[in-house]
C-alpha cells in the first residue's frame, strides 16, 4: 500500500491535527468566507480524557439559496404530514409567487469514535429561528443527493441526536467515509511523491463522488484494521514529516472535498493548491 | 497464571462459565421496567382525564414501540392532528432512541416503581428530540448494530449482506424481545461463522492450544475465531453534588445538558484481561480518586447490595446478578491477587493503572450495579443491547479533583 494511506481511518489526535489544519488553511485561503473554527469540547466531564477527540469544527452563518416557501416550514400544523404533497406546492409557490429565501446553516465536523473518521453534521434553519425539517433540508441539497436519499432514506442522509449537543441535527452517515478516504489516500500519495499536486487533481479523477457514500457495501478487499496497521502508521506519520504536508494534516480537507459537495457546500479549489 | 495443572480445573470452570452466561443473556432479555403513563393535563380533552396506564416496557426496547398499546388504552384521548407519541418524565423529553432500560437506569436515581411518565400526543419538541417517524425506530437500531459491528470487527459487510427476510426477521425479534430468534440470525453477523448453535458458547468453549501463556481461554480478542478487536460502549454520565451525602437523593435530571453521553469503543487487543474498572479507568480516569480522599465515600449505594436494586426489575433480574456474582470469581481465577469484592483491589493490569483508585460514584448495566472487576468481554456479551453495544451508565459525584494525566494513559 502507498505511504500514508493506511486503512482510511484517523485516532483521535490525528483527527485535531487535520482540523487544526483545515482551520489554518481555510483562514489563509478563503479570508472572505464564514471562518472554520476548532471548538474544544467544554463537556469537561469527558474533556479530560486523553485518547479521545478533544474538540470538533464549526462553521457558521452559511446562508443556502433556497426556492422554498417558507410557509411550507408549518411547523405548527402537523396537518400537513404528506412530504410529497409539500414538495410540490413548495414548487408551486416558489414558482408563483417568486419567493427567495435563505436558509441559514451551521456545520460541525465532529471525530466518530466507533468509525474513526469525521462525520458531517448540519443545521438548518428559517430566518425567524426555527429548525427546518428533513423534507426542507433535502430539497436544498443538491439533485444528484436527493435521488439518493430517495433510495437511501435512513442510510444516507439522517437526522440524529448531535453526539456533543445532544439536540437533532442531521448527519451523513459515516461508514462508508473510511473506504473511500482509503481509495482516495492511496492515490494521493502515489502523486505526492512528485510533491506539489494538488489533491483537486486527485479529486477530479474521482468524478462525482456524490453517490459515493452509498456505496458502503462494496468493501470488497478491505481488511480489518489490524494492529500491525497502527504501528506502521505511527511510523510513517514520522517519516512524512519532513515533506510539505503529511496525508493527516489533509485529511479532513480531503474528505471535505467529497463529503461537502453532497449537501451543496462547495470547498473553493483553491484551498487544495499547496501553498508554500 | 494458569498453566498446565490447572486445566482440568479450568475446563469444568468453562462449562459452568457457559451455562451461567446463557442464563444471563435470557434474564437480560426478559428485563422490563414496568411503567405508568400519565397523558399530560393540557392534552385531556374530554371532561374526565383518562385513567393512567400501566404497562411493563421492555428494558432493552424504545419507547415509541408501545405505542400500539398506548393507543388502544387512550383511544379516546388522541386528539385527530396527533403528532408523534412523544414521553417525558418530571419535564425532561425522553430520547427515544435510548434503550427504555438505559433511560431509567440514568434517569432515575431513587428507583421509583412503577416509573411515571408524562405522555404526549401534541407539541412534540421538535427542537430536543429527534423526530420519531415511519421506520426511524428500527434504523435507529440497525444503524446501531452496524456501528457496533464495525467497532468489533473492522467492517459492516456482515450486517449489510443480511438478506431482507432476516432482517425483517431479526427487528422482530428485538420488538417482540426472543433471544432464540434473534440468536439465530445474529450469529451470522459474525464474520467467520460457520453455522449453527448458540455462539456465545461456542466463543466460549472453544479452547485454543496457545492461551493459557496470556491467561483465558476465555477472553482472547483479535484472534482468527472472529473475536472482536474492541468493545462497542456507550457511557452516560450524570453527575450529583458534591455534598450530597447519598447520591439517590440526587435532584431529577431538567436538561439534557446535565448529561453526557457518548460512544467509547475500548481496545481489547493486548495480553491481558480488561476489566471494567480498567475500561472506565480509560473513558473517565478524572473520575477516579484515590482513598485519601476515601473520607467522603459513602458514595457505598446506601446499605444495600445490589440485589436489592433489582427488585425494581421483578424477580428474574436477581439471577442475573446471581449469574454475575457466579461468573466474576471464575475468572477471577485466571488472575492472581483479585478480589471480587473489593474494586479497590484491581486488576493490575499489563498497563500499569494506578491499583489504588477508586470510582466516585455507582456503574449501572441493564439495571444492575457492576461489580467492576467483571471482565469486561465477558459483560459486552451478556449485558449488551441487541445491537450489541454496552450501555454503561455512571452516576457520579461531581469531582473537581484531576488526574496528572501520566496516570491516565
Amino acid at each position: 500500500m502507498a505511504p500514508g494511506a493506511g486503512d482510511g481511518t484517523l485516532t483521535a489526535e490525528e483527527f485535531k491535527i487535520a482540523a487544526l489544519y483545515l482551520v489554518m488553511k481555510w483562514k489563509h485561503c478563503c479570508p472572505d468566507l464564514p471562518e472554520w473554527t476548532w471548538q474544544p469540547i467544554e463537556k469537561t466531564l469527558l474533556s479530560t480524557t486523553p485518547g479521545y477527540a478533544c474538540g470538533y469544527l464549526v462553521l457558521e452563518n452559511v446562508y443556502v439559496g433556497s426556492d422554498q416557501k417558507d410557509d411550507a416550514e408549518n411547523l405548527d400544523e402537523p396537518d400537513e404530514e404528506d412530504y410529497g404533497d409539500a414538495e410540490d406546492q413548495a414548487t408551486m409557490h416558489g414558482d408563483s409567487m417568486g419567493v427567495f429565501n435563505q436558509h441559514l446553516y451551521t456545520y460541525h465536523v465532529v471525530y466518530n469514535e466507533s468509525y474513526r473518521v469525521p462525520m458531517l453534521f448540519l443545521q438548518g434553519r428559517l430566518q425567524d429561528g426555527r429548525p427546518l425539517r428533513w423534507d426542507s433540508v433535502l430539497r436544498d441539497l443538491p439533485v444528484g443527493s436527493q435521488l439518493v436519499s430517495n433510495q437511501s432514506r435512513w442510510t444516507f442522509l439522517t437526522q440524529e441526536d448531535h453526539p456533543l449537543i445532544h439536540r437533532p441535527w442531521f448527519a451523513l452517515h459515516p461508514c462508508g467515509t473510511s473506504e473511500i478516504m482509503r481509495l482516495v489516500l492511496s492515490d494521493f500519495s502515489q502523486h505526492q511523491e512528485k510533491d506539489s499536486v494538488p489533491i483537486s487533481k486527485v479529486l477530479e479523477k474521482s468524478g462525482d463522488m456524490s453517490g459515493v457514500p452509498e456505496k458502503k457495501d462494496s468493501h470488497k478487499s478491505s481488511p480489518g484494521r489490524t494492529e500491525f496497521g497502527a504501528a506502521e502508521r505511527s511510523d510513517r506519520r514520522i517519516n512524512s514529516e519532513g515533506q510539505v504536508s503529511s496525508w493527516i494534516e489533509k485529511y479532513i480537507l480531503t474528505w471535505m472535498s467529497f463529503a461537502f459537495p453532497t449537501v451543496g457546500l462547495a470547498i473553493p479549489s483553491y484551498v487544495f493548491v499547496d501553498s508554500k | 497464571m494458569a498453566r498446565g495443572g490447572k486445566q482440568q480445573k479450568k475446563k469444568v470452570e468453562e462449562v459452568d462459565f457457559g451455562v451461567i452466561t446463557a442464563e444471563a443473556r435470557k434474564q437480560v432479555w426478559s428485563g422490563a421496567v414496568p411503567i405508568q403513563l400519565h397523558l399530560h393535563p393540557s392534552e385531556i380533552t374530554g371532561s374526565q382525564a383518562p385513567s393512567p396506564f400501566l404497562m411493563l416496557a421492555p428494558r432493552n426496547g424504545y419507547l415509541p414501540l408501545l405505542e400500539p398499546e398506548i393507543q388502544q388504552h387512550f383511544a379516546k384521548a388522541i386528539p385527530s392532528n396527533a403528532d408523534s407519541i412523544w414521553f417525558d418524565y418530571q419535564g425532561l423529553p425522553l430520547k427515544w432512541h435510548i434503550p427504555t432500560g438505559v433511560l431509567y437506569d440514568l434517569l432515575v436515581a431513587e428507583f421509583e416503581r412503577p416509573w411515571n411518565l408524562t405522555l404526549h400526543f401534541r407539541a412534540y419538541p421538535v427542537e430536543v428530540l429527534t423526530v420519531c417517524e415511519d421506520d426511524a425506530v428500527k434504523w435507529n437500531f440497525v444503524n446501531a448494530l452496524k456501528e457496533a459491528s464495525y467497532v468489533m470487527y473492522g467492517n459492516i459487510k456482515s450486517v449489510m449482506n443480511i438478506s431482507q427476510l432476516d432482517q425483517v426477521e431479526l427487528w422482530r425479534c428485538v420488538v417482540k424481545g426472543e433471544l432464540e430468534g434473534y440468536d439465530r440470525i445474529a450469529a451470522r453477523l459474525r464474520p467467520g461463522f460457520g453455522g449453527g448453535g448458540n455462539w456465545v458458547r461456542e466463543i466460549l468453549l472453544t479452547p485454543t492450544c496457545d492461551d493459557a501463556s496470556s491467561g483465558g481461554a476465555l477472553l482472547r480478542a483479535g484472534s482468527e475465531s472472529g473475536r472482536p478487536s474492541r468493545v462497542p460502549i456507550r457511557v452516560y454520565l450524570r453527575t450529583v453534588d458534591r455534598d450530597l451525602d447519598d447520591l439517590f437523593d440526587a435532584a431529577p435530571v431538567s436538561s439534557w445538558d446535565e448529561v453526557v453521553y457518548t460512544t467509547r469503543p475500548i481496545d481489547l487487543r493486548g495480553g491481558s484481561i480488561l476489566t471494567v474498572r480498567d475500561a472506565l479507568l480509560k473513558m473517565v480516569p478524572h473520575l477516579f480518586t484515590r482513598p485519601e480522599s476515601l473520607d467522603e465515600l459513602s458514595v457505598k449505594p446506601r446499605e444495600s447490595s445490589p440485589t436489592s436494586k433489582l427488585e425494581t426489575e421483578g424477580p428474574t433480574d436477581d439471577s442475573v446478578s446471581q449469574a454475575i456474582s457466579d461468573a466474576s470469581p471464575k475468572t477471577a481465577d485466571e488472575e492472581p491477587s483479585t478480589s471480587p469484592i473489593e474494586p479497590v483491589a484491581g486488576l493490575g493490569s499489563a498497563a500499569g493503572e494506578p491499583d489504588d483508585l477508586v470510582l466516585e460514584g455507582i456503574v449501572r448495566v441493564q439495571g444492575i450495579e457492576l461489580n467492576l472487576d467483571l471482565p469486561l468481554e465477558w459483560v459486552a456479551r451478556n449485558l449488551c443491547g441487541p445491537e450489541n453495544f454496552i450501555h454503561l451508565i455512571v452516576i457520579s459525584r461531581r469531582v473537581t479533583l484531576q488526574l496528572p494525566s501520566k496516570a491516565m494513559e
